[in-house]
């Protein structure tokens, strides 16, 4: 199974986006539990791109949906601004709440609750892979 | 979203049915400093009709939070689900914000 999703980068497209990577891990047989998990990484990493990646806001996201053997992997591929968010910074957690940054807890999201996650850059294109094993 | 608001005492207690997302989370954030401009000081989150938070929504609860410290107010979570609150554990916000499991000990607590 390879299903893909192209649509411009914004907001309101966010739920299209979502209700199509949950529609194909429900086909892919993925608990519910999991299938939560993997919404709230989507939602970060495409909220990232949307915010961060085409400073004219004139870009795209394609997402794959792909079952490869017990995995489901959801590929999320951008052609904007390099940025690979796996070498980003994890915010501080244990300051008090004054020193606290506002955000920054996306990508540390991502990363704890996909099974695993990897990040390429090529052809002028970031490429994001989250999977979850079946 | 759905946000219903009832008072009690010099507490306010917000019931909040949807999930929070980078979608809704600017509605709810609006909602609060509405209620913190009215003179709220002693916030109670009802999250029993929360199932999904993301870091979009964890962003503006501490907006919240930091206001409400900065006028000499308190806010404390309450009722959350366990995939909530697993989300509010990863992003070490229990430790600078009070949950409790219910709305008693919220009251108790404010």
């Amino acid at each position: 199974m390879n299903k893909e999703l192209r649509l411009p980068a914004s907001l309101t497209n966010l739920e299209t986006f979502l209700s199509f990577i949950k529609e194909q891990a429900q086909k892919c047989g993925l608990s519910d539990e999991k299938i939560n998990k993997l919404e709230l990484a989507s939602e970060e990493a495409l909220v990232n791109i949307i915010k961060h990646a085409y400073p004219f806001k004139d870009g795209y996201i394609k997402v794959n949906c792909i079952e490869d053997n017990d995995s489901f992997i959801v590929e999320i591929t951008d052609k904007g601004i390099p940025f690979n968010p796996l070498s980003a910074k994890e915010p501080i957690l244990d300051t008090d709440i004054d020193y606290r940054p506002i955000g920054g807890v996306g990508i540390l999201l991502m990363k704890k609750l996909t099974d695993f996650i990897e990040y390429k850059r090529n052809n002028n294109s970031n490429l994001l892979r989250l999977i979850m094993h079946v | 979203m759905d946000i219903s608001t009832t008072k009690e005492d010099d507490k306010t207690i917000v019931f909040i049915k949807n999930k929070i997302n980078a979608i809704t989370a600017p509605e709810l954030e609006s909602y609060l400093k509405d209620l913190l401009e009215q003179g709220t000081l002693k916030l109670i989150l009802d999250f029993s009709g929360v199932e999904y938070i993301s870091s979009a929504g964890l962003r503006s609860i501490l907006v919240i939070t930091k206001l409400l410290k900065a006028k000499g107010g308190g806010i404390v979570l309450a009722s959350l689900k366990p995939e909530v609150k697993s989300v509010f554990e990863i992003s070490g916000f229990t430790s600078i914000i009070p949950v409790v499991s219910n709305i008693e000990e919220a009251k108790d607590k404010l």
